[in-house]
């Protein structure tokens, strides 16, 4: 086995002689102590269920599809976002829309939000805009087949203007 | 005051009952308090809250870690040894908590005539028996590890026996030498002889003793930087590996009430036990009873301060529950200066003041006793683990000729009479 | 031999290829949209513009022939800024619904618009719409799409022999469509999907089904009829969306008829086999077998053969009747013969294209099944049943009771035997009266070969795996061989193949891993007799 020498500094008497060197820790630990009791504002944290971490204006968080006026999704099940997902988290199955115009929209949208590896390349790739990624990051759930997220899981709450 | 009363009140029987309440309260009844605070002081240090959800400042935690605790599957590894298995860690809380019989509370009092003590029992080998005793906890922990039949628990086992011996001698010659200082094995005339100036406490008549006994104190009890016998990051948790619910239970609180020990020790040998320094020259004759009512209403003043600091509005902190807490608070606030103020008027009747000023003796002491208490908290999240090898050779190579030489100089200078 | 300059590059084209034939042979793509290889040049769409040296302006280069000493441009910025104005005027009227149109990915407008169209339209005006118009059940047309390449009313007229479809209309409501709004008839109707360069003409029952750069597709055999087209099985999710022709000049051209392309549905049929009547059937199977050659009554043993097995199939059955069983029952039933010339010819697809025999293995059931000393026909099987001549019968993918005509009297003999099992990938009357039933794997997943009507030997390639506990049949028949106490070792049809290819005469040249693309033709037992037969057919119809 190799053997790496680190050149330490030397240590003086007063060093090696171990406590007053704990002394001196133990002063840094108590004045941390100290005010984090009497000033705990100040403390570096977030009380998490009460205070959240702000998220970045370009967060990736879970998918949500937006909706047309009348409440359909603005998908038409063109499957890019299945093709460009690196970890095939998408599976779509497509069917025939009653309005011809519209034409084709998912029969199921399933994103697998286990397999998601939030890289947002389903977004780049959407030719319609249906799907974006949202600020929320609180799915955690009891079963994977829960973190299966289905169409009716995805559809934006509010009704869309698209 | 009638004659049975006074017959209770004079009673060996009762003071050795009261001793023993006190022992729990500081042992038993506190380590949820122990295990909260070393929970919370860890966070504090580290610049974060800790446990602060369930009841006033986290409280609660402790109480529901412990019945979560209890309530968990009570695991014997196979090829365990079950009956070892079962009895190391008795060994371990049973030792701990037979230390506190030799405790002395508080001073001699005079009550109807009769001398007694706040004292389970005033044997005259009393530091003896201490060592005798706590040094039995070794056994708990090595057949612990033993076992379970778990090569990490082995390791813990193994480590704890060469440590805990290792220590226990430099541990024990450091005693001796205060024994040399005090000339005495009882516990009370220990205490007693530190009565007067700051100077008479044992830390300022043997510095060096004190700090053989401080480290020595930190290994017997397995803390920080010393607890290479349950080392996480190395042995998994050592001995106690294999033991789950209320088994591993016993061994937590074995060591929190260890750590108790210590630390009202180190209070006794180092610390003038119950003493305040220059009491007679600054209160007085019956300085303690002097004292009593300015402790109620320092604890009054304390319990105010907490109450306040519970009940006004924070950024983080949860309110649930903590209007009630504010009550008892000031409810004990109240009981407090009720009390200064009963001193106030009967201070005059001497049993009531000698009452008075036991109560002093021990709020001393156990003020005393928290800071040593969060001395071991402060040392753990200030000091790294040591290295197995150095452990060894610190305890043989630097404690052992220390603790040496102490005793051949405390004898000198006994003998000189300098001490 | 015209020889002439492409970009440089001095090419030698044959006589009367256009500039585009002798690039396209070359290895030089010029874009194209209403030229197609097997249709009529028409020269509407302007795409494959070409810069012809000395000539005034740009010319269709799939309307010129290829002349000794042209100079041909096809880079030139003239030639990339023409390219990109006949874009701009397609995509004029052409919807962005990429997204939604199936022939997203196989679209040459789409394919040539990423290429050498411009980013952004400069046309602010409302497209022009068009209203839906149904035109029948196996194509959907979407008229907004369309780019008036009338490829597909050449393809109809010239190739499928029904002039269905027309131009109406002018200018931007130019519409493509039939006559009167009829549906369309032709037999031949699914091929427009892919002779429909966009998205106008898209296959309805591939509708929605899936993408075409997500499907897997795997080159294998239509089993429709004798004619064994080529063909693609588009695959996603082990499951097969389409069928669609695959090249080949021997057999069909480019061409796949409705039918053929609709053979998928028996792959997920309601009536399908997936699993045996019993686990244990093979053991079953096996143990009646046995003990009928123990008791050396192997000759009342009849095994009835199917030409809609692979030659694979054909063959083990063969080895398990002969040589393992010992009886002289062989059979199967004989496919239509057909006397129309098997082409391909450039007459309508109506007229040669279907054949009469509905099986794919017809010849290779007889070359592989009468190279043995006697075979009966399926209808003495039923007759020897009836006289008692035979107590056990094993049916490969067969349904004698139908097929027998007097439904009555078959089913009367079939329960006279002691023993049936039936082997087929579907329940028939024949199967309800089995004891016992295994499955059989479908077309689209078993390994093999077929031998089609013109004596070509083609491979048939698993496009997913076995539904349920199906297996080809030369798997069940070495199962049940191996019960029997053979040493037979075939593990795959490759290893079938090389027994037959020494067994079978005609197949010495077949080697399952190098037969090509376009299949291999039976060595014929006597080859000078049957190049002339096969010469004179068409002479012969001709002048009739």
């Amino acid at each position: 086995m190799a053997v790496k020498k680190i050149n330490r500094p030397p240590q003086n008497w007063w060093e090696r002689a171990y406590v007053f060197e704990i002394v001196r820790g133990m002063s840094i630990t108590m004045k941390h102590a100290l005010k984090s009791w009497f000033t705990p504002e100040h403390m570096p944290i977030y009380q998490y269920p009460e205070e959240r971490r702000p998220v970045a204006e370009r967060f990736r968080g879970r998918h949500r599809i937006r909706r047309r006026p009348d409440g359909s999704p603005t998908c038409v099940a063109c499957y890019c976002c299945q093709t460009v997902c690196p970890p095939n988290a998408i599976d779509i199955v497509a069917e025939e829309c009653d309005d011809p115009a519209i034409e084709k929209r998912p029969q199921s949208f399933r994103i697998n939000m286990i397999r998601c590896i939030y890289c947002g390349m389903c977004v780049e790739a959407c030719p319609k805009d249906a799907i974006y990624m949202s600020q929320d990051y609180e799915f955690a759930n009891q079963t994977r087949e829960q973190l299966h997220f289905e169409l009716e899981d995805l559809l934006d709450v509010e009704k869309g203007d698209r | 005051m009638p004659e049975w009363a006074q017959s209770i009140m004079t009673s060996s029987i009762t003071w050795a009952v009261l001793a023993g309440v006190m022992a729990y309260m500081l042992t038993l009844v506190g380590i949820p308090v122990y295990t909260w605070w070393e929970r919370r002081g860890a966070a504090l240090i580290q610049r974060r809250p800790g446990p602060n959800r369930r009841g006033p400042y986290g409280l609660v935690q402790a109480i529901a870690d412990a019945v979560k605790l209890a309530v968990k599957e009570d695991v014997v590894p196979a090829g365990a040894n079950k009956w070892m298995h079962a009895i190391a860690p008795m060994i371990v809380m049973t030792v701990a908590l037979t230390t506190f019989a030799v405790i002395p509370w508080s001073g001699d009092i005079e009550l109807f005539g009769k001398t007694v003590r706040l004292q389970v029992a005033d044997l005259n080998f009393g530091i003896i028996f201490i060592l005798a005793i706590s040094s039995m906890a070794v056994y708990g922990v090595t057949l612990a590890g033993w076992s379970s039949n778990n090569k990490y628990s082995m390791l813990g086992g193994l480590r704890a026996g060469a440590q805990m011996v290792s220590y226990e001698i430099a541990l024990g010659l450091a005693v001796v030498g205060m024994v040399l200082v005090y000339g005495t094995l009882k516990l009370n005339l220990m205490v007693a002889g530190q009565e007067g100036s700051l100077f008479q406490w044992g830390l300022f008549q043997a510095p060096l003793a004190f700090l053989i006994y401080m480290v020595a104190t930190y290994a017997e009890t397995n803390r920080v930087p010393f607890d290479l016998v349950e080392a996480d990051s190395e042995i998994v948790a050592g001995f106690h590996t294999e033991y789950s619910s209320l088994r591993f239970g016993l061994f937590y609180m074995g060591e929190y009430v260890h750590m108790a020990v210590s630390a009202v020790l180190t209070v006794i040998l180092f610390f003038g036990g119950y003493h305040v320094p220059w009491a007679h020259t600054l209160f007085g004759t019956t300085p303690y009873a002097t004292l009593f009512p300015w402790v109620m209403a320092a604890l009054a003043a304390l319990c105010l301060a907490l109450a306040w600091d519970t009940s006004r509005p924070k950024r983080r902190a949860l309110t649930q529950g903590n209007m009630i807490f504010a009550a008892i608070l000031v409810a004990v606030a109240g009981g407090a200066l009720l009390l200064a103020t009963l001193y106030g008027l009967f201070y005059d009747v001497a049993w009531f003041a000698a009452l008075c000023s036991m109560v002093t003796q021990v709020a001393v002491l156990v003020v005393k006793f928290l800071f040593f208490f969060w001395l071991f908290i402060w040392v753990r999240w200030t000091v790294p683990r040591f290295r197995y090898d150095q452990l060894m050779k610190l305890g043989w190579k630097v404690m052992l000729p220390l603790a040496l030489f102490n005793i051949g100089l405390t004898s000198v200078l006994v003998l000189a009479g300098w001490l | 031999m015209p020889k002439l300059t492409i970009d440089g590059v001095e090419i030698e084209a044959a006589q009367g290829q256009s500039v585009l034939d002798a690039a396209l042979a070359h290895g030089i793509h010029i874009p194209h949209l209403c030229y197609h290889p097997r249709l009529k040049v028409s020269g509407n769409c302007r795409m494959c513009l070409v810069e012809i040296e000395k000539a005034p302006k740009l010319q269709i280069s799939c309307g010129t022939e290829a002349r000794d000493g042209m100079v041909v441009q096809t880079k030139s910025e003239k030639v990339l800024k023409a390219r990109q104005s006949v874009l701009e005027f397609m995509l004029i009227n052409h919807p962005l619904d990429c997204p939604t149109c199936d022939q997203c990915g196989e679209c040459k407008l789409q394919d040539y618009c990423s290429e050498h169209g411009q980013e952004e339209s400069r046309y602010g005006e409302e497209k022009h719409g068009f209203d839906v118009l149904d035109v029948g059940p196996d194509i959907s047309r979407n008229m907004n799409r369309c780019i008036h390449c009338t490829r597909c009313i050449r393809f109809l007229r010239d190739v499928a022999g029904s002039e269905e479809f027309t131009l109406y209309e002018r200018g931007s409501h130019t519409t493509v469509g039939p006559y009167l709004e009829k549906a369309l008839e032709s037999p031949f109707s699914g091929n427009l999907a892919e002779v429909c360069p966009v998205g106008a003409l898209t296959c309805k029952h591939f509708r929605f089904k899936g993408r075409s750069w997500l499907m897997e597709k795997s080159r294998t055999l239509c089993p429709g009829c004798a004619r064994g087209c080529n063909a693609y099985a588009w695959t996603s999710k082990q499951e097969v969306l389409r069928l669609t022709p695959a090249e080949n000049d021997f057999v069909n051209q480019s061409w796949l008829c409705n039918a053929g392309r609709a053979s998928i549905a028996q792959i997920e049929a309601k009536n399908r086999i997936l699993e045996p009547t019993r686990a244990t059937a093979m053991e079953e199977l096996a143990g009646v077998l046995r003990a009928l050659i123990e008791k050396d009554e192997g000759e009342k043993v009849g095994v009835l053969a199917s030409p809609r097995l692979t030659n694979e199939d054909l063959y083990l059955i063969r080895k398990l009747a002969r040589e393992v069983i010992g009886t002289t029952h062989l059979a199967f039933v004989p496919g239509m013969s057909d006397d129309r010339p098997f082409g391909p010819l450039d007459t309508p697809l109506t007229e040669w294209f279907i054949r009469a025999d509905p099986t794919p293995n017809s010849h290779g059931a007889r070359d592989i099944l009468h190279s043995t000393e006697h075979t009966e026909n399926a209808f003495d099987l039923i007759e020897a049943a009836e006289k008692g001549e035979i107590s056990s019968l094993l049916v490969f993918s067969e349904d004698p009771v139908t097929s027998f005509g007097d439904v009555d009297r078959a089913t009367k003999a079939l329960g006279q035997l002691d023993f049936l099992a039936v082997i087929d990938s579907h329940f028939s009357p024949t199967a309800e009266l089995a004891r016992l039933v295994v499955p059989e794997a479908s077309f689209a997943e078993k390994d093999g070969t077929f031998t089609n009507e013109q004596g070509r030997i083609q491979r048939l390639r698993a496009a997913i795996p076995a539904r349920g506990h199906s297996q080809s049949a030369w798997q069940t028949v070495t199962e049940v061989a191996k019960h029997l106490g053979t040493v037979w070792t075939f593990n795959s049809a490759a290893e079938v193949d090389r027994e037959i290819a020494s067994k079978i005469p005609g197949y010495q040249d077949l080697d399952f891993d190098t037969l090509p693309l376009e299949g291999l033709a039976l060595v014929q037992a006597d080859e000078a007799d049957q190049a002339e037969a096969e010469e004179s057919t068409p002479d012969q119809d001709k002048k009739e």
